[in-house]
């Protein structure tokens, strides 16, 4: 059985979505990398989506369902803010030292790097994004 | 040589947890001269917010003609590390004693 969960895409849904992501790492026997990935997928997922997703005139949903068997991790996100595939972000500059090094960037990298599979597709009809990760 | 500033950080740095600490955090940093010791060992999770926190901090240290270096990392923290190659740009210790020792010859 999932578990999911629909918030309004705000700041504030932040901490919802992080006890959310709690009760699923208790309810499920997750490995460790498992419960890591579930909870920087939510954050990194989410907090892009309510940057840069929804602009104020449309302030949507957010939806996180997460499904478990034979020990597979998969975590859906779906909203309906501006097509946003994550394979389309170029890798971040990792190179340079403390000066020349950007501060931002890192979020969508760590989730391609921490995940064993991640499908995007955007619905134009509906218009609603969904992110489908996968963890072994 | 100097006051070694220690800052110890809850277990997660998730979006919740940064903007709790990120204000106290930028102005023990704003007001200290010297070393800075993040102690990690408590951190469970950091996220690229968590990353972006340190590495601004570890800016404004240098600045000011500091350092600011880690301590304590955990096996997960220290994979994200390695990836994002933060690795590279921090000094790291295992622990604090080991930091302080060094930190404060």
């Amino acid at each position: 059985m999932d578990q999911r969960i629909e918030v309004p895409a705000i700041w504030d849904s932040i901490a919802n979505l992080m006890s959310f992501s709690s009760a699923v790492e208790c309810d499920w026997p997750l490995s460790d990398e498992q419960k890591y990935l579930l909870r920087l997928v939510i954050e990194e997922i989410a907090t892009n989506i309510i940057k840069y997703g929804y602009d104020n005139r449309s302030r949507g949903v957010i939806q996180i369902a997460c499904l478990c068997i034979d020990n597979v991790l998969r975590v859906t996100i779906r909203d309906q803010g501006r097509p946003f595939d994550p394979h389309d972000i170029p890798p971040p500059d990792l190179e340079g030292d403390l000066t020349s090094r950007a501060v931002g960037g890192l979020g969508i990298f760590l989730v391609r790097e921490f995940s064993d599979d991640l499908t995007y597709h955007h619905d134009a009809s509906s218009g609603w994004n969904e992110l489908v990760v996968i963890k072994r | 040589m100097g006051d070694v500033l220690v800052i110890e950080l809850p277990n997660r740095l998730d979006a919740v947890g940064v903007s709790a600490v990120e204000k106290k955090f930028a102005e023990a940093i704003a007001t200290h001269k010297g070393q800075v010791l993040v102690d990690m060992s408590n951190v469970e999770f950091v996220a690229s917010l968590a990353l972006r926190m340190l590495l601004t901090n570890h800016k404004v240290m240098k600045q000011q003609g500091g350092e600011l270096s880690l301590c304590g990392l955990q096996p997960q923290i220290t994979e994200i590390f390695r990836k994002s190659r933060f690795d590279t740009l921090f000094k790291l210790y295992p622990d604090r004693e080991t930091a302080l020792d060094t930190l404060g010859e």
